[in-house]
């Protein structure tokens, strides 16, 4: 595991917060089928180091699908 | 409509609901806590064993979000931005219920233990390659991190997500996430300087 960790580590410009503060903002933009801007890949990058985010932003899909269904 | 109306009205009418008179106001409050309750079922039953229930934590959710209405920028979907904020709460909630029997204890860096590497001596290594050399390289990298970086890096080895290392040792998850993060790409750099890559490496090592 630790060696997994080490060699995905990638540069992440932003933290938790961060990724929060854009992510309502970023899965419109997934679930309306848009290409992701520039501006916004750092929550993609953010997404693929943080589990937690992560875990966050799956559920939030699920949620919004959801409610489109 | 007077020009004072127009420059006060709001940009959103969940917002303008959100803040209107009790009758308008509580009907607003009691639409978006069905629409939360309704989106977060599913992702709430399938984490964590489902050991919480929408209703448990769409009045946290509420409180925050009428909290906050000045951050809301207009830039998604009202609910999309109140969602995003429900589920935040909800799945920390869960984590935390999870987790709270969980001891960090156990990963704790005043014993100076060091940071266990798993290694499979099942898997065949490539002629030429030092396993030893190898370990020994990443062991002497980790005692390079500073003891608050060990300890995270241990509570993330032990399974437990970053917000958890976080609450049970007094940290914020901002914090614990960028420490785990600075240490794995430091980990990462180290190798690299040593001409070791990182892929390689996981590769050789299970």
């Amino acid at each position: 595991m630790l060696l997994g960790m080490v060699s995905t580590a990638k540069p992440d410009a932003i933290d938790c917060d961060g990724c929060l503060e854009s992510m309502a903002e970023f899965v419109e933009l997934e679930l309306t089928g848009q290409a992701i801007p520039d501006a916004m890949q750092k929550v993609q990058r953010h997404l693929d180091q943080c589990m937690c985010c992560n875990d966050e932003h799956a559920a939030l899909l699920k949620a919004l699908r959801s409610l489109e269904a | 409509m007077t020009d004072t109306d127009m420059t006060d009205a709001p940009a959103d009418p969940w917002v303008g609901r959100l803040r209107g008179q009790p009758a308008v106001r509580d009907a607003a409050i009691t639409e978006l806590r069905d629409i939360l309750i309704r989106g977060l079922s599913g992702p709430m039953a399938m984490r964590y064993g489902g050991g919480l229930q929408p209703e448990d934590v769409v009045q946290d959710a509420l409180i925050k979000i009428l909290d906050s209405l000045d951050q809301f920028a207009g830039r998604c979907r009202f609910t999309t931005w109140a969602m995003t904020i429900a589920t935040r709460i909800g799945i920390s909630e869960m984590r935390r219920k999870h987790y709270q029997d969980v001891s960090i204890e156990s990963f704790q860096t005043d014993d100076n233990t060091p940071v266990e590497i798993a290694v499979d001596d099942s898997i065949d290594v490539a002629a030429g390659v030092d396993r030893t050399a190898m370990v020994r390289c990443l062991q002497s990298l980790i005692e390079g991190l500073s003891p608050k970086q060990q300890f995270a890096i241990r509570g993330q080895l032990a399974g437990l997500p970053v917000e958890i290392i976080a609450q049970k040792s007094g940290s914020n998850r901002n914090s614990v996430y960028k420490l785990v993060h600075d240490a794995r790409v430091k980990l990462k750099s180290g190798l690299e300087a040593a001409g070791l890559s990182a892929e390689d490496f996981a590769q050789t090592f299970a």
